[in-house]
This record gives C-alpha cells, structure tokens and sequence, in this order.
C-alpha cells in the first residue's frame, strides 16, 4: 500500500508539473499581444501620436486675440468676513485666530516657515508666498505630470512622510487637509506646532481655501489678488457656456476615467464633476459618488459622448489605446466620434485653485466655437515684484 | 524521516483506528459525495445564470442565452447586437469562469493546508503563500518586465512555492515535524512577506505603477480575458483532481505521522509533494485576483461542519463550494452598487465571516443538545 501511494502521488505530481511545464512553453511561444494581466502592461511603447490631441499639450501662441480677464486688485478686505476659520475678520494684526476642526489656533505673527501636508494647500501657498517661506515637499509635490507647482518647488527640500520630519523643520504652522491622518496631527499638535484643517473641496476656484490661508500666512493683498484672479476666470468660463446657450438635453455627456489596472470613474460630488458642470457638460457618472471603480462593461451602460482621462500621459494613452480597441465599446458614441482625451491630469485632480484651468480645458474641448478666439494661461504664481 | 519497525499488532491497531474514523463504505462515501456535489452543481448553475444575465448593461435573459451558445457553438446569434454579444462573450463568460477557478483552487488549498498542518487556522492568506505570491507578483510589475502573460503567473507561483516551502523546512528543522512551530513559523513569514511587498511599493518610483501594484493587491476580477481563463482553467482542475485522488491518503494523515507512516504512507514525501500543490493553487489564484481572503479558511471548514472530516467528501465539496462562494461575492461585487463596483474582497469577509460564526455556532449548539 505504501508502495502504491507513494507512486500515484508522484505520478500525479509529476504529470502537472509536466502539463504545468508544457503550458508555459505553448502560452510562452504565442505571440499574441498580452491583452490581460491582472495589471495591464506599463511599458507597453506608446503610439506617437495621440488619439486625439491633449487640448493644453500645444504652446500657447504668442499673439492671443483675447485673454480672460485677470485680476484687478482692489484691497477690500470685506471679502475675508466670509471666510469659514476667520475668528474676527476685522482683525487683520497679530495674533490672530483661527477655528477649524483642529480647534481654535492663535498665530502670534507672520508665519515665517510653513509646512503644507497636502498637494492643493501647498499649490495655494505658491501662489500666495514665496517659495523662501515653504519648510519642505514631498517628492509627488516636483512631480510635473501630477503637480502643478513642479517648476516652482526648485531646491527646497524633499522630506518623507515620517511626522518627525515634518517636526525638525520647526514650521511656523502646519496646514492639513482633512484627508491628513490624524495620528500625524497629534504629533505635530504635541510638538506645540499650531495646525489648521481645511476642508480643501476643490469647488469654486477654492476662494475661501485662498483667503482663509492668505490669512494665516499674512499675505491678505496677494490672497485678494488670486481669489479675485480665480473668480473672474471661472466667471468668464460660466458667461460664455451660458451665452452659448446649449439647451439641458443637448449637452455632451462627459466621463473622467483613469485605469490603474483597474478603472475609476468620477462621479457625483467629486471636484471633476464640479468641472464638468462648470465647463457645461453633463457628467455620465453622475449615478456613482465620488471615485469609484467601474467595469468596462459601466462604461457601455453610460454611454458617454466624450471620454477624458486624467492620469500620467503615457498610461493615459495607453489606456486610450485599450478603450478604443474595446469589442465591447464599440457602439459608445464617444468611441464612434473618437473623442476620448488625455488631458494633462495635475489641473483635474489637485484640489487647488488649478482646478479652474481643468474647467477652461474642458470647457474648450465642449464648445470650441464659444472659446475659439481665447487662449487661457496658467495662474501666475506669487511674484516678490 | 526515520521509520521504525512497527510489530504487526500495532499495524493493526493503527488501521482498525483509521477505520473507525473514516469508514471504507465506499458506496456510502460516493453517494454522500454525489448528493453534495449535485446540490452544489444546481447551486452554481444558478448563480452561473444569474451572473451571466446581471450586469451594469442590461441584456435579456433570452439574449444571453443566446449569446452564450453563440460563444459555445461559434456561430452569430440572431437578435442579439454585437454589443450584448461582445459584453457576454469577452467579459462575463471568462470573468465567471476565472472567479470560479480562483475560488476553487484557494478552497482547496486551505483544505490541503488544514489537513497537513492539522490546524484549523492554516490558510494561503495566514501562512504567509498569498503573501509569497503577491510579492512575486509584485516584483514583476515593479521591474517592468512584459513580454508574456505567463511571468505574473509564473513569479506569483515560484513566490507562493518558495514561502511555503520555507515555512515547512523552518518547522522541520530537527528531526521532527512541529505543527505548533510550523503554524508561528507561517504567520512570521505572513509579516515577513507582507513588509517585503510594501517595500517594493514604496521604493517604486513611478507612481502609476504604484497605484497599478496597491489597486492589484486588493483582488478582483476586472479585466479578466480568456487568456487568464486558458491559463488558470488546467491548472486548478488538475491539481483539484490530484487532491480529490489523495483523499483517503490525507484523512490517514490526520491520524498523526507515525500512524500514517505505519498505514504505508511516505509521510515526508507526501506531505511536500501536497505543500507544492497547496503553493502552485494558491500562486495561480494570486496572480490573477491579487489576495481574496477569506475563501480558504471559511469554505473547508463550512464543508466540515456539515459533512465531516472525511476528506473524500471535504475537497471535493469544498472545491465546488469554492468556485460558487467566489462567483456569488463577484456577481454582488459588481452588481450592488452597480455602475460602480466593489472589490471582491470585501464581500468575501462580509459573507463569509457571518455565516462561519452562524454556522459555527448552529453546529456547537446542536452537538450540545445531544
């Protein structure tokens, strides 16, 4: 008997790994394209060109018709009355206070080091400091395809994300987003560094995000400036939609996706779906809250008229590729009309002011004919001139 | 291991002992194996209908069915647009099929687990061969190699293999088998394993990879073509067949090793050659789901409790079991808050966990009153 055990088994053993070894061989020979691994393939080469041209991938001519309208600075300090923290808005010396979910924080003078835990608070700031002022990054905030401030980080130094390296930089005070874990709050806080919470939603240019920090940074003028920059941006982007008067049911439906392996979508209540509005669209993932994952078989449920995608351009493209290629797609009217784009993903997903140059982008590609004569910039960043 | 020469009388013992817990009533075995089988066989065929029929796109059950035969038969079906056929034959049909493969073979594989470590904890998710898998696989994304489907698999399997085996030649270390050291020696290796995938994450620099490698881990189906089905489909049949043949050996196993021994089986060489099966199941369900948990400490042990330890009945039942458990968790993975999707793991815990305590606890209070 244990003769005839020990066989069996190990003929069995032996027959899969036979058939193991001859699978591998047959499947390792074909030259089939990998169309499916559990991640798809990254370093798949990407076509020269796009499938369709990203919209701000061009230079921007050096003779534009027009340009949106941009700030017109005009000191009034009234506008900071409606900013959610501001203990006493007609305080504009020091200390200061300010409440937010952290509690309240009384900041005893200009902060002259700050440390910002997030992407969007930090793209703020840039726009609101100088660099100088700024303690530290992280290593996404130089990164150019996500950040928008990737120019502008220079030489400042890079730090991980250990709390006690945030805590050797002696920051004047820490700004969190509500995103920031709170255990890292608790050792900045016992450290007796003043930390302030914001919700950073990403809406509406973000003007009570700016003015709020602008305030506890003591850059209260170049706060008004930049809100004032941002709202009149988006206003301009809002009037032109509007005069282009695209009846409710005639609106392209817009779907923002990225792929990771698997896909995301962005639906209701997410600062894409703000965009889309903003930019006149109809968002196709308007059944789903905020990001979540979607088969590809969603994507043919929705239907959607265009497809952006918002993530790194090479994977982007990549991911273009694969959708296009879909059997199952074929018949979404996006693919039909080949309009899926990859945009540049660092103004889509950063929850910052930059947002807006997400909504001029969008609103562009939505109704060329309403913006042919505009050609949008950048934000300025904080200039010491 | 050495063997020593047993009198004839022990021998003897040994076997009336064998026979007292698993009796050879080999028709009894097979009817109760053929009554759980076709139970479990109508169960999927349900759960296989409405997973095909159910999704975010909304197809006619007669559509389905015959977009299905069209994908069996190879000829167009009529009414039936290229869309809705496309959606059945590309997507549900391998995504069903791989959901039940990888079900199966972690099913298994804990069942195989439990018997050789004689531990009702032993699990590929606790004992360190997902994590052996996940890092393989891990690796293999990080480094960027392409070129064939096969690496994923392959690295996923070596990885599991290698952990597994390590586990094993730790608890061996001496002259004998320590089950205790060998259970401590998994979850070391479980930690171990976990923090070399996390470093390889971390040290990645490209953050698309990164995502690709954290959104991988947490398991699901997405995606699924029929090259991962053409792949996984031999590979799970045939190590399922190989356990279902090594029943009656791995119920002898359960008796202690020197029992075993004495009942003629080669303890040590069976127990590797079951270890490297365990490993290669687990592998294969690891490379193409990423870690679903759950499925194979729940399945053998809901087995158990209904059928008993009789591992003639166990693996085989717990197979099938595996493959509807994994296929149901999908089908309302994907369909609950549909369009969007949740991962599969998740619902795994949330089913499983719930309905191990209830049936745990229905088992106990039910052998107490008698």
């Amino acid at each position: 008997m244990k003769t005839l055990n020990l066989k069996a088994f190990c003929l069995s053993c032996a027959g899969l790994a036979i058939f193991l070894l001859l699978a591998f061989a047959v499947y390792g020979c074909s030259t089939e394209e990998p169309t499916h691994t559990p991640v798809p393939p990254t370093s798949t080469p990407v076509p020269p060109t796009a499938t369709s041209v990203p919209p701000t991938a061009t230079p921007i001519p050096p003779t534009p018709t027009q340009v949106p309208p941009t700030a017109t600075p005009a000191p009034d300090y009234s506008a900071f009355s409606d900013v959610p923290g501001i203990v006493d808005p007609i305080n504009f010396g020091w200390p200061r206070e300010i409440e937010t979910s952290e509690g309240l924080v009384s900041i005893d003078a200009p902060p002259a080091v700050a440390h910002f835990a997030s992407l969007g608070h930090a793209e703020i700031a840039f726009g609101l400091i100088d660099q100088s002022r700024v303690a530290a990054i992280y290593s996404f905030f130089a990164d150019p395809e996500g950040s928008n401030i990737a120019e502008e980080v220079g030489d400042l130094q890079v730090i991980g994300l250990e709390p006690e390296e945030v805590v050797a930089l002696e920051p004047d005070v820490i700004v969190v987003s509500k995103f920031t874990n709170p255990d890292l709050v608790i050792v900045f806080k016992e450290a007796e560094i003043p930390v302030i919470r914001t919700a950073l939603e990403g809406s509406d240019g973000d003007i009570p995000n700016i003015l709020l920090m602008a305030y506890v940074l003591g850059a209260e003028d170049r706060g008004l400036e930049l809100a004032e920059e941002v709202r009149s941006r988006l206003e301009f982007v809002r009037q032109r939609v509007a005069d282009a008067d695209v009846p409710e049911s005639e609106r392209t439906s817009v779907l923002s996706i990225s792929s990771y392996g698997d896909i995301w979508a962005a639906g209701a209540g997410s600062n894409v779906d703000n965009i889309i509005r903003d930019a006149g669209g109809i968002n196709a993932a308007v059944e789903i809250d905020n990001f979540q994952q979607i088969s590809i078989e969603s994507i043919a449920a929705m239907n959607p008229d265009l497809i952006m995608i918002t993530q790194p351009m090479e994977s982007g493209l990549a991911f273009a590729e694969t959708l296009k290629a879909s059997p199952v797609l074929q018949d979404v009217t996006a693919i039909q009309n080949d309009q899926i784009y990859v945009v540049k993903t660092r103004h889509f997903t950063t929850l910052s002011h930059w947002n807006v140059r997400g909504v001029e982008t969008l609103a562009k590609m939505l109704h060329p004919e309403a913006f042919a004569d505009v050609v949008f910039e950048d934000f300025t960043q904080y200039d010491p001139e | 291991m050495r063997v020593r020469p047993r009198p004839q009388l022990h021998l003897a013992t040994h076997a009336s002992r064998a026979l007292r817990v698993f009796p050879r009533t080999d028709s009894a075995v097979v009817r109760k194996s053929l009554i759980g089988s076709l139970i479990l066989g109508i169960l999927i065929a349900i759960a296989l209908a409405i997973a095909l029929s159910t999704g975010p796109v909304e197809i006619p059950f007669p559509n389905t069915a015959r977009a299905i035969l069209s994908t069996i038969g190879g000829e167009t079906a009529t009414n039936v647009t290229s869309t809705q056929q496309a959606i059945i034959e590309k997507v549900r049909i391998p995504r069903v099929i791989v959901a039940m493969s990888v079900g199966m073979a972690l099913a298994v594989a804990g069942t195989v687990m439990q018997a050789i470590f004689r531990n009702p904890l032993a699990d590929p998710g606790i004992i360190g061969t997902s994590a052996g898998g996940a890092l393989g696989a891990v690796i293999i994304i990080a480094l960027g190699v392409t070129g064939s489907l096969l690496l994923i698999p392959f690295a996923s399997i070596l990885g599991a293999t290698i952990a597994l085996l390590t586990v094993f030649a730790i608890a061996f270390f001496g002259d004998r088998m320590s089950i205790a050291a060998l259970l401590l020696a998994g979850v070391a290796m479980n930690s171990l394993l976990g923090a070399a995938v996390s470093a390889v994450i971390l040290t990645t620099d490209n953050f698309t990879v990164q995502r690709e490698m954290f959104f991988w881990l947490a398991g699901g189906f997405e995606g699924t073509t029929w090259d991962s089905a053409r792949i996984i489909i031999p590979i799970v049949v045939i190590g399922t067949i190989l356990t279902v043949i090594s029943s009656r050996d791995l119920n002898l196993l359960l008796l202690g090793d020197d029992e075993a021994q004495s009942l003629g089986i080669n303890v040590k060489a069976f127990r590797t050659g079951l270890i490297v099966l365990a490993a290669i199941l687990t592998g294969i369900a690891v490379a193409f789901a990423g870690i679903i948990s759950f499925v194979g400490l729940v399945v053998p042990h809901a087995i158990r409790l209904i059928t008993g330890p009789d591992h003639r009945h166990v693996v085989l039942l717990s197979a099938l079991a595996g493959a509807l458990f994994v296929l149901a968790a999908d089908t309302i993975a994907r369909t609950l808050i549909s369009p969007a999707e949740l991962r599969v793991g998740i619902i795994t815990a949330m089913i499983g966990g719930p309905a191990f305590i209830a049936l745990l606890m229905t088992t106990h209070s039910n052998r107490s009153s008698l």
